[in-house]
């Protein structure tokens, strides 16, 4: 089954997204800040998609996003934003940077499976 | 006609327990947080106590911030209030946070004590639902 990387400084959202991505069947990886994220990213070869959240300590997502698109190692893993604060704008960025989806919090799991699968 | 109520009478009582009833909903959503974890009660007695546990640091923190009129701080904090209480269906705290939001955002922290003192009281009623939630899951 595909490995997810969850980064999201949220721990309630982070439990929540784990447990029912694992329900599913799916390997789950979490990173609590940007930084973390990013290093997971870089360091686990296994990573099949990362679930992002925007507003993190230690880097935006973003930045990170942006990271995770530039580095040749990580530039290919499928990235979902998952952000309680993104406005059009911000959702053109994101997809601009290379986002697969964008999704609102709170979190709504269908969405989430649903563009899991698509991404994957 | 003593004892019997009047149609209006059995309106206006209707009306005052559907009043109730929101203001319940409005403190958690049990309905729709249960829907967010695939009707699992174990699954929602675990995020309650996850957020039960950063609670206090983060009401410590709003607090602080607003005493030193950081409102970078504040904004920061009060997001993460409103995300995780979004998550919760505590749909009173997530509104009050995400005001003191906005009003970090726009400098004006000199409005902000009223609606800290009025979010302090509404988590009080929050963790006394969760507290409650936890024991049944």
């Amino acid at each position: 089954m595909p490995t997810v990387l969850v980064v999201d400084d949220d721990r309630v959202v982070s439990h929540l997204v784990a447990t029912l991505l694992r329900e599913k069947g799916y390997k789950v990886l979490t990173a609590f800040d940007a930084v973390q994220g990013l290093m997971q990213a870089k360091r686990q070869p296994s990573i099949d998609a990362i679930v992002l959240d925007v507003n993190m300590p230690g880097g935006s997502g973003e930045d990170t996003l942006k990271k995770i698109k530039m580095n040749s190692n990580t530039s290919n893993i499928p990235v979902i934003i998952l952000s309680g604060s993104i406005d059009a704008e911000g959702q053109d960025r994101v997809r601009a940077l290379g986002a697969d989806a964008v999704l609102s919090k709170p979190l709504v799991p269908e969405e989430l499976l649903t563009a899991l699968t698509a991404a994957l | 006609m003593t004892g019997r109520s009047s149609p209006g009478r059995n309106q206006d009582a209707s009306q005052a327990e559907l009043t109730a009833e929101q203001a319940i909903d409005e403190i958690l959503n049990e309905k729709a947080l249960l829907v967010t974890v695939g009707e699992s009660r174990e699954l929602a007695g675990e995020l309650a106590q996850i957020f039960l546990q950063e609670l206090d640091s983060r009401i410590q923190e709003m607090g602080s911030a607003i005493l030193e009129a950081d409102s970078t701080r504040l904004q920061f904090v009060a997001h993460a209030l409103r995300g995780s209480a979004g998550s919760m269906s505590a749909t009173q705290v997530a509104g009050t946070a995400g005001e003191l939001e906005t009003m970090a955002r726009a400098g004006k922290l000199g409005e902000a004590a009223p609606t800290f003192t009025r979010l302090e009281s509404e988590i009080a009623a929050l963790r006394a639902r969760l507290i409650t939630l936890i024991r049944e899951s």
